[in-house]
C-alpha cells in the first residue's frame, strides 16, 4: 500500500524564556494509506506537537514531512493554507467551533474559504449534516447543541471539503463513554467507508481499540 | 474566498459589536462632516465669486487695448500699433474670433426723454453681431439704425425726484445731448433724436443705471464727431476693441495670437482661470483642516481592530486550521474596516450636505437682513464630486486605518491563535 504519511527524523524544540524543551526528539513513522492509527502516551509526550506538524499548523526545527509526496517544510503559508484546506481535516478535543455561527455555517466555513459557490455548498452541507446526524440541529448555535453534537459538527466541518487524512486531537476527550463511542464509531465509518487515512490522539485504551495500530509515544519519542 | 462572501462575513461581524462600531463610525462621520462643510464653503465662496465675476464681463471676451504699460513709470503708457479697420480685418480672421468690434464709449450724454433728464450717461457701442442681452423690446436691425436700448435700471437715473419704471420708457422718443470742444476754445453742442427699443438684462452691478447702448455705427459718427480730427482712424486708430470668440476654449489662443500683434489684451477667462486655481488651493487646505478630524477617528478605527482582533483570536485561529489563507484574514479585516469607513463615509456626507444647507441658509438669512442684496457671498455648496469625493476619501481612510490590524491578524501563528482564551 502506498505510504500515506511519512515521518523522519522530526525534531520540534520550544524555548520557554532559558528553558529548552525538545517537544519531539527524532521521531520518525510512516502511515499507510486509508490506515487508522491512533496515538497514546503520557501528557506532555508530544502527541499534539507530532499531530499538529503533520496537520501544518506549525513549523519544525529539522526532519522532513512528507504527505501525498508532498513536502510539508518546503510550503510558504500560502501553500500550507491550501494544504491545510485541501488535504487535511482537524478534530480537536474541545471542537473549536466559531460561536456565532450556526451548525450548517461551521460546516460551511471550509468550503468558503476553498471559494466554493453558494448554491454548491448548501447541497455540501445538507449532506454533511445528514451524514453526522445532525439535520435537527442545523440552525442550533455550538451553545444551543450538547458536547456529542458540537463534535459532530467538527467532524462534519472536517469532512467538508474531501480531505484523505483526519486528525483527531483526543476528540472524545471532553465526552462521556456512550458518546465517544458514538464519535468513535463516526470516526471507523470514516476510515472503513470513505477510505480516509484517521490519525487519532487519546489517552483511553478503550478508544485506541478501534484503530488499526497505535504508536506509543514518551518524551517525545516513540517507543512502541 | 468570494466577495459576495467577504462582504456577508464583515456585515455579520460587525453587527456583533454593535456599540463599538456605532461609534467608530461616528468618528467618521464627524470626520467626513467636517472634510464636507469646510470645502462646500470653499465651493461656495468660489462660485459666488465666479457669478459676481460673470456678471462684469464676460468670459468669450478679450478687452484689446494699443496701448500697454511704459517700463518707463514717466512716460506713462506707450502706444504699439494702431488699430485701424485693416487690423480688425485681420483679427477677425483668427481661428476662434466671433467679432471684432471697435470699443466706443461716449461719456458725459445728457439722455432727455419727455420731460425728463439725464446726465452723465454713458454709451456704448455695440455691433449687431455682439449685442447686450435684452429682457423687453427688440432689437435694432442695422448698425446705424437711431436707436437705443436702456439699462435695467436706466429708469433711478433721471434728475427726478420719484425712480421711474423703465419699461415705461420702452417705444419713447430719447434725445442725446452730446458736445464737443472747438478750437476756440467754445463748446458745440449737438442734439440727436433716437427711439427706445429696447431694455437691457440686469447685470447686477453699477452699468444697470446709467448706461445706454446704441448700434456702432451711429456711436462711431458721435465720437468722430466729438473728436473732430480728420481721419481720425487713419491716424490715430480705436484705442480698444472687444473681440468675441466662439467660446470659451478659443480664448487662450486667440489672446497669444493678439499678443503676436503686439496688443495689449485683457481676458477675462484668464482672470478666471487664475482664480479658479487659487480656490483648489483654498479648498484643499479648507479640507486638510477638516480632515483632521477625520485622521483622529482613523485612529479610532485602528483602535476597534485591534480590539476585535483580540476578541477573536481563537476565531481566527479556527479559520486558519480549517484552510483560510493570509490573504482570505486580511481580506476580512480589512473588509471591516473599510466598512467603517464606507458608512461613516455616506453618513457624514449626508450630514455634511445638511449642515451646508442650514448654514446656507443662516447666513443668506443673517445678510439679507442686514442688506446684503441678492445672492448671499456665503453659502455652503456640495457638488456631486465632492460628495463622491468624501464616501471614497473615508472609505479609504478607514481601508489604511484597517492595514496593520488585518496585518497582525493575518500573521498570527494558527496554534497560538487556537490555544488563545
Ligand atoms: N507553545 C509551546 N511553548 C512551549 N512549550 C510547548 C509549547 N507547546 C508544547 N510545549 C511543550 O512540548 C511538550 C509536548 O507538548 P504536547 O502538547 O505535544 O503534549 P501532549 O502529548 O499533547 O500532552 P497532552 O496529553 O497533555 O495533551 C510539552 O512538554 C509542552 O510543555
Ligand atoms: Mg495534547
Amino acid at each position: 500500500m502506498a505510504k500515506a504519511i511519512t515521518v523522519t527524523n522530526l525534531v520540534r524544540k520550544y524555548t520557554l524564556g532559558e528553558v529548552l524543551v525538545t517537544a519531539l526528539d527524532n521521531i520518525s513513522l510512516s502511515i499507510e494509506q486509508g490506515e487508522f492509527v491512533s496515538i497514546m502516551g503520557t501528557s506532555g509526550s508530544g502527541k499534539s506537537t507530532l499531530l499538529n506538524l503533520i496537520g501544518g499548523l506549525d513549523r519544525f526545527d529539522s526532519g522532513k514531512i512528507i504527505v501525498d509526496e508532498l513536502d510539508i517544510a518546503s510550503l510558504d503559508e500560502n501553500e500550507l493554507a491550501k494544504y491545510r484546506r485541501e488535504k487535511i481535516g482537524f478534530i480537536f478535543q474541545s471542537y473549536n467551533l466559531i460561536p456565532t455561527l450556526t451548525a450548517q455555517q461551521n460546516i460551511e466555513l471550509p468550503l468558503i474559504f476553498a471559494g466554493v459557490p453558494k448554491d454548491d455548498r448548501l447541497s455540501k452541507t445538507e449532506q454533511i449534516l445528514r451524514a453526522v446526524g445532525l439535520e435537527k440541529r442545523m440552525h442550533h448555535r455550538p451553545t444551543e447543541m450538547s458536547g456529542g453534537e458540537q463534535q459532530r459538527v467538527a467532524i462534519g466541518r472536517a469532512l467538508i471539503n474531501g480531505p484523505s487524512i483526519i486528525l483527531g486531537d483526543e476528540p472524545t476527550g471532553n465526552l462521556d463513554s456512550k458518546t465517544g463511542e458514538e464519535i468513535m464509531e463516526l470516526l471507523t465509518w470514516m476510515n472503513k467507508e470513505n477510505g480516509l487515512t484517521v490519525i487519532m490522539v487519546t489517552h483511553d485504551p478503550e478508544k485506541a481499540r478501534y484503530a488499526d495500530r497505535t504508536i506509543l509515544i514518551k518524551d517525545g519519542r516513540i517507543i512502541g | 474566498m468570494n466577495s459576495s462572501d467577504i462582504v456577508s462575513f464583515v456585515l455579520v461581524n460587525l453587527k456583533r459589536m454593535k456599540l463599538r462600531v456605532s461609534l467608530t463610525v461616528l468618528g467618521v462621520i464627524v470626520g467626513t462632516t467636517a472634510i464636507v462643510a469646510m470645502v462646500a464653503l470653499g465651493v461656495g465662496m468660489q462660485q459666488s465669486l465666479i457669478r459676481q465675476f460673470n456678471s462684469l464681463g464676460n468670459v468669450n471676451e478679450l478687452m484689446v487695448s494699443a496701448n500697454r504699460p511704459s517700463a518707463n513709470p514717466f512716460e506713462g503708457q506707450v502706444k504699439n500699433v494702431r488699430i485701424d479697420d485693416k487690423l480688425i480685418k485681420e483679427i477677425s480672421r483668427i481661428n476662434g474670433v466671433k467679432s471684432v468690434v471697435p470699443m466706443i464709449n461716449i461719456g458725459n450724454v445728457l439722455v432727455k426723454i419727455q420731460s425728463h433728464k439725464a446726465s452723465n450717461v454713458v454709451i456704448q457701442g455695440f455691433s449687431k453681431k455682439e449685442t447686450p442681452k435684452i429682457s423687453r423690446g427688440s432689437l435694432p436691425k442695422r448698425d446705424d439704425d437711431k436707436a437705443i436700448i436702456l439699462s435695467n435700471k436706466f429708469g433711478e437715473s433721471f434728475d427726478d425726484k420719484t425712480p421711474l419704471s423703465t419699461g415705461d420708457l420702452l417705444g419713447k422718443q430719447a434725445l442725446l445731448k452730446v458736445s464737443r470742444t472747438l478750437d476756440d476754445g467754445s463748446e458745440e453742442v449737438r442734439q440727436i433724436r433716437v427711439r427706445v427699443v429696447a431694455i437691457a438684462e440686469e447685470k447686477g452691478s453699477k452699468a444697470d443705471y446709467s448706461n445706454a447702448y446704441i448700434p456702432i455705427g451711429l456711436a462711431k459718427e458721435i465720437w468722430l464727431w466729438q473728436e473732430n480730427k480728420p481721419n481720425l482712424i487713419k491716424r490715430q486708430g480705436y484705442s480698444s476693441l472687444v473681440v468675441t470668440v466662439n467660446s470659451p476654449d478659443y480664448a487662450d489662443s486667440v489672446l497669444k495670437k493678439l499678443e503676436a500683434k503686439k496688443l495689449t489684451v485683457f481676458s477675462m477667462k484668464q482672470v478666471l482661470d487664475s482664480i479658479q486655481t487659487s480656490f483648489k488651493v483654498i479648498q484643499a487646505v479648507l479640507g486638510a483642516i477638516g480632515s483632521v478630524a477625520l485622521l483622529v477617528a482613523s485612529i479610532g478605527i485602528i483602535n476597534t481592530m485591534i480590539m476585535s482582533i483580540y476578541e477573536r483570536t481563537r476565531e481566527i485561529g479556527i479559520m486558519k486550521a480549517v484552510g483560510a489563507s493570509n490573504k482570505d484574514i486580511i481580506k476580512i479585516f480589512l473588509g471591516e474596516a473599510g466598512f467603517i469607513g464606507l458608512a461613516g463615509g455616506i453618513g457624514g456626507t449626508f450630514l455634511g450636505w445638511i449642515l451646508s444647507k442650514v448654514l446656507s441658509a443662516l447666513a443668506a438669512f443673517y445678510l439679507s437682513s442686514s442688506g446684503g442684496g441678492n445672492g448671499s457671498p456665503i453659502s455652503f455648496i456640495v457638488p456631486l464630486w465632492l460628495a463622491v469625493f468624501a464616501v471614497a476619501f473615508a472609505t479609504s481612510v478607514g481601508l489604511i486605518a484597517g492595514i496593520y490590524p488585518a496585518l497582525r491578524a493575518a500573521r498570527l501563528n494558527p496554534l497560538v491563535a487556537l490555544r488563545h482564551e
